[in-house]
């Protein structure tokens, strides 16, 4: 047997279903100066309402994927306690959304694969996709993308929360990302509120029991942020 | 105290005494029997001068005012005509009672406190009451009067129910004509549940009936046995005394109830929170109060202070529900008292009188989700516990489960939410108003804790089973041992957790059943120090194959199970000290024998384990963390320890490899390049160089074939011997050739060393020996030559019989007189020859003598090399001898 370091020792020591969340986010140039540093805050303050609630703490574990004219991971999945706090992102080059979402994908699957092999019960995956512009990067790896998420959605295997920044937002691609539920627009810079949602969603589910119905996400915490 | 057959009739007026207060109930204003006719109108009349005169006014409750409003506004038209003559009543009345409220008679001004039953009203108000007046209560609903006159009773107060007669005169009929009654009524309200004619009130009236009854029966156990077939008789579980230590118990509740149908809002006019009037409706008593702090929120309400040990819920809107309401009307009203159960002391309602909460006592600890459930957070409240303690945590667990359980209150939403521990290991489990209690489901549930055969279905729409109950019990006892493992969490799932509890693959290893899908991590520790019994129960009640899958254990089964297990935990059975902690490290020792010593690395505790071959236990030096992983061989990529490779490799894929053939050897000395096989080495027969590999026992391959066929020549009988005894081949060719090496005389017939002949050398008879002889050695014209010779030493072909038969042919056959010798010799040798040739007495001296002869001749120059008769030589009287010696002669000279 391989040998386990000590973060997959922490994966099943904790016997708490997990929540696995990828935030897939565009770091491209049109996101520079306010747009991205209100972002890093936002997600910075999201670890911390999840750290602070007994429950996400022990059920969370998030994942950031960043594209722009290339894609990177950012933070692999790991508990609140292990993550990183990002500083600061550059954001630079251009939207490369459909390998961003493929990357997310990936890293979940390999997250997932692990939670199976060590014999982790999780919940649904959640992935968090924002931009604040259209796709330019492969169409064919956009095509893909899209494809795998409506499937994923179609088989109960993923909740998405396709989120467009500004008024530049392409949503009617995100609106492909999300057969069952429009995509919905941040008003101006308001991470902070999105992020202060999802965390409380967050702790909601893992309050639940994995295979449970999954939990109504509490769309009237969305008026003070979002429009459909 | 009156006897139980006893009925007793009143005069009014004795009821509207300045000490005595009489109420009506809204049925009698009702009452369209016309048998009962004027019966009303008679007790006004009798009682209205006693209350002119300074006596009390008959009460007649809002609450019953509102209810004959109520019927006075529908409409007669649309409905059945009793009824609508019933309704035509309440009108009536309504007109009677303002009259009467104005000229003294009538009050109807109290009671205003919001009961929503009338019912429940009176039997507030007459316990709370009883202890200042004689109260009399006048009710056709047997039900009431079951209830009023049973309070009688039990609180020995002057209070009684009862109906009119007539002349207004009023009449309590005997307990045992109410309880007969009672009976009967609750027989019809059963069987019209099951029908359409069901009404949504027949539930709480069937409750109420039974209940009351119980007590009834309980209070008076004589009248019991008029009651076959009613409540007593239809309770198949009567219960057992679990708690067995001589607390107060309470009637169970009915376990035959039937689904009471899908659960209703009820919309309330203000659902209170803190700093609100409340209204706290317990069976004591009806207290007013303000809404303290608030202390949390939750999903379905908000708890709220209301003393130091007690606390509120208040349930939001969409929580205010029928079912909850008869829940915790029916808890409440029994006074539960056990410790560590948060049962619902008091109804509370709003200042309108609608329910919206309960009264309950304050909750102690914290929840097993937060404590228990998560090794983390367990080592950090709890670091001095064991696994005693978690035992201890269970037993306190199943004592309260079980004491619900006697009382047929099912728990049906168990989870580590719901249930708290304290850190003296008590118990609280909470969450009273989701149980299932008769016909009222528990609407909600965790699907962790569900059954397979519950998966799927919706909570609120159906009852649970005493065996649904049973598999969270089992899960929850097993979370709390393993401190929060799911018992089906196993590797290859992909989460979805109503599949493992449907495939019931439970994984942990238990006796031979090895199972490739145990969790990872150090839960098979855990698992493995379970004493054996509490393992047994619960792999058999959670694997597929077990024997309890299906029919899970009871509570009593698990207490006795656990509270064995705190035995054994102190007990010396217990040999493995690691089975104590609640993490251990290892697996646990296999017997008493087992070694435990410590890795040399870490120090950490490691048990020998036991080797099957070779019936002893072996000791790795180093734990597992400890041992240094494997790696790939880079030349095979077998994963081996890295001390075993060296440069990446292997010892096997280091080795050099033969120029010659190509295959990996070990140099016997550095610069060989070949291997052992390759190298060449000279044939010990033909000297000719060949691989080694190639040879055989030092031989190239042709001298090993010539060999083999040599070997197989020795091994064969030489046929041309025959066994003088018995004419057949005796002797093989490797054995004559070992006696002619050895110059030793080749034997001559079978006899073996110890002078035993074999059994199938069997003796020619003697009359015809000389006949088969000359037969058998007829072809061979050489053995019949120098007989004696021949005899002595067992063979014509050795040196002392060449040197004679030279001497015959080269000296004998020269002379006349030797010719004559030999004619003789061969004339007469045969004959002695067959007659003394086998005994050693004639051959052993002949051939001493003969040898010595034999010398002298070969040193007087006869050859003792091999040498062949001339032709007929054997024979020569019968030749020309001439001939033949002269021909033997000319060949002479080449030898």
């Amino acid at each position: 047997m391989a040998r386990i370091n000590i973060e997959n020792e922490d994966l099943f020591e904790n016997p708490a279903p997990r929540v696995p969340v990828a935030l897939c986010l565009d770091t491209s140039g049109s996101m520079d100066g306010a747009p991205i540093r209100e972002l890093v805050a936002g997600v910075n303050q999201f670890f911390d309402a999840i750290d602070k609630d007994e429950d996400a703490h022990d059920a969370a574990e998030i994942c950031i994927v960043e594209f722009n004219s290339g894609t990177k991971v950012i933070q692999d999945f790991a508990g609140v306690d292990r993550a990183q706090r990002i500083s600061g992102i550059d954001a630079r080059g251009a939207t490369y959304l459909g390998e961003g979402v493929n990357l997310a994908l990936d890293t979940l699957e390999t997250r997932k694969k692990m939670y199976s092999d060590t014999g982790v019960l999780y919940y649904q995956p959640w992935l968090v996709l924002m931009t604040d512009g259209g796709p330019n990067g492969s169409a064919a790896e956009l095509e893909r993308a899209v494809e795998r998420v409506t499937k994923m959605i179609g088989d109960k295997k993923l909740t998405i929360f396709p989120i467009g920044i500004g008024p530049d937002a392409d949503m009617s691609v995100l609106a492909r990302f999300s057969p069952t539920k429009p995509p919905l627009r941040l008003q101006g810079l308001s991470f902070n509120e999105f992020f202060a949602w999802l965390s409380k969603s967050v702790a909601r589910v893992s309050q639940s029991s994995p295979g449970d119905a999954p939990p109504k996400l509490d769309l009237e915490g969305l008026a003070g942020w979002a429009e459909l | 105290m009156r006897s139980t057959s006893e009925t007793m009739t009143f005069d009014p007026v004795e009821l509207t005494g300045s000490t005595t207060r009489m109420f009506i109930d809204t049925n009698v204003f009702m009452d369209t029997d016309p048998r009962h006719k004027d019966h009303l109108k008679s007790l006004f009349e009798r009682i209205a001068p006693q209350i002119e005169s300074g006596g009390s006014p008959v009460v007649v409750p809002t609450k019953v005012i509102d209810e004959l409003s109520k019927f006075a506004k529908k409409d007669p038209s649309t409905t059945p005509a009793a009824q609508a003559a019933a309704f035509e009543k309440a009108k009536n009345a309504l007109t009677f009672l303002r009259s009467a409220e104005a000229h003294g008679l009538v009050r109807t001004s109290l009671g205003d406190i919001g009961n929503p039953y009338a019912d429940d009203l009176f039997v507030h108000l007459f316990e709370v009451y009883s202890s200042t007046y004689a109260m009399f209560l006048l009710t056709n609903d047997v039900t009431l009067q079951l209830r009023i006159n049973l309070m009688a009773l039990q609180l020995n107060r002057s209070i009684a129910a009862g109906y009119l007669i007539p002349g207004g005169h009023v009449e309590v009929p005997s307990l045992e004509t109410i309880a007969r009654r009672a009976s009967a009524k609750l027989r019809r309200l059963r069987q019209r549940q099951a029908t359409p004619q069901a009404r949504a009130s027949d539930t709480l009236e069937i409750e109420s009936l039974e209940t009351t009854l119980e007590d009834l029966f309980q209070e008076v156990p004589l009248l019991a046995s008029l009651d076959a077939g009613t409540s007593t008789g239809a309770r198949p579980n009567p219960p057992s005394d679990d708690t067995g230590d001589g607390r107060s118990r309470r009637q169970p509740f009915s376990t035959t109830a039937k689904f009471a149908g899908p659960d209703e809002i009820i919309t309330v006019t203000v659902v209170p929170s803190a700093g609100d009037d409340i209204l706290v409706d317990s069976p004591q008593g009806i207290v007013q109060m303000q809404l303290a702090t608030k202390l949390g929120e939750g999903g379905e309400g908000a708890v709220y202070s209301a003393s130091d040990s007690h606390v509120i819920k208040i349930f939001d809107e969409h929580h205010i529900t029928k079912h909850r309401e008869a829940k915790i009307r029916l808890l409440s009203a029994r006074n539960f008292d056990e410790p560590g159960i948060c049962f619902p002391e008091a109804i509370v309602r709003n200042t309108y009188g609608e329910f919206v909460g309960y009264l309950m006592p304050r909750a102690q600890g914290s929840e097993f989700s937060k404590v228990i459930f998560q090794p983390r957070r367990l080592r950090r409240t709890f670091p001095d516990w064991t696994k005693a303690d978690l035992v201890d945590v269970a037993i306190s667990f199943l004592e309260k489960v079980s004491y619900l359980h006697s009382h047929n209150i099912l728990l049906g939403d168990i989870n580590p939410k719901n249930v708290l521990v304290d850190d003296e290991k008590n118990v609280t489990i909470i969450d009273a108003d989701s149980w299932q209690v008769e016909g009222f489901p528990c609407p909600v549930g965790v699907e962790m804790y569900s059954p397979p055969e519950v998966i799927g279905k919706r909570f609120p729409e159906f009852l649970r089973t005493a065996e649904d109950e049973r598999f969270a019990v089992a899960t929850m006892l097993f979370m709390i041992l393993i401190t929060g493992l799911f018992p089906y969490a196993r590797s290859g799932s992909d989460g979805d957790v109503s599949k493992l509890i449907r495939e019931g693959n439970f994984a942990l290893q238990f006796k031979d059943r090895s199972n490739k899908d145990q969790p990872a991590g150090k839960w098979k520790y855990m698992w493995s120090h379970v004493q054996v019994d509490v393992k047994s129960l619960f792999w058999n009640t959670f694997h597929r194959d077990g024997t309890r899958y299906s029919s899970r254990p009871t509570d009593a089964e698990w207490l006795k199970a656990f509270r064995n297990y705190r035995r054994f935990l102190r007990s010396s059975e217990n040999f493995d000290p690691m089975s104590n902690d609640i993490y251990p490290t290892r697996f646990k020792a296999m017997s008493p024998a087992t070694p435990l010593y410590e890795c040399e690395s870490c120090r950490c505790s490691m048990a020998g384990i036991w080797r099957e071959e070779t019936k002893t236990f072996s000791t790795p030096r180093l734990c597992v963390d400890c041992r240094p992983a494997l790696v790939a061989c880079q030349g095979c990529q077998r994963s081996m320890a890295p001390d075993k490779l060296s440069n990446g490799k292997c010892r096997n894929c280091s080795l050099p490899t033969c120029t010659d053939c190509g295959r990996r050897f070990r140099p016997q000395a550095p610069g060989i390049a070949v291997c052992g096989g390759c190298i060449t080495s000279a044939c010990r027969e033909c000297g000719s160089r060949h691989k080694k590999a190639s040879m055989k026992f030092g031989r190239c391959p042709t001298c090993h074939d010539k060999d083999v066929a040599a070997r197989a020549r020795r091994m064969e009988l030489d046929r041309n011997r025959l066994c003088t005894r018995c004419g057949k081949p005796f002797i093989t060719f490797g054995n004559v050739e070992w006696h002619l090496s050895n110059h030793k005389a080749v034997p001559t017939t079978h006899k073996m060393k110890s002078g035993v002949y074999p059994a199938d050398c069997v003796p020619i008879p003697r009359s015809t020996t000389s006949a088969s002889a000359h037969e058998g050695v007829a072809p061979d014209t050489k053995s019949s030559g120098c007989f004696v010779a021949t005899a002595a030493f067992g063979t014509y072909d050795c040196p002392e019989v060449w040197v004679l038969r030279r001497w015959r042919d080269t000296v004998l056959l020269t002379s006349p007189a030797g010719r004559r010798f030999v004619a003789s010799y061969y004339a007469t040798s045969p004959h002695l020859v067959r007659l003394v040739g086998g005994r050693s007495w004639f051959t052993t001296p002949t051939r001493w003598l003969l040898r010595r002869f034999a010398n002298q001749l070969n040193r007087s120059g006869l050859a003792s090399t091999p040498y062949d008769d001339p032709p007929a030589a054997v024979h020569p009287i019968h030749t020309s001898s001439g001939g033949a010696y002269r021909q033997r002669t000319s060949t002479k000279g080449t030898h």
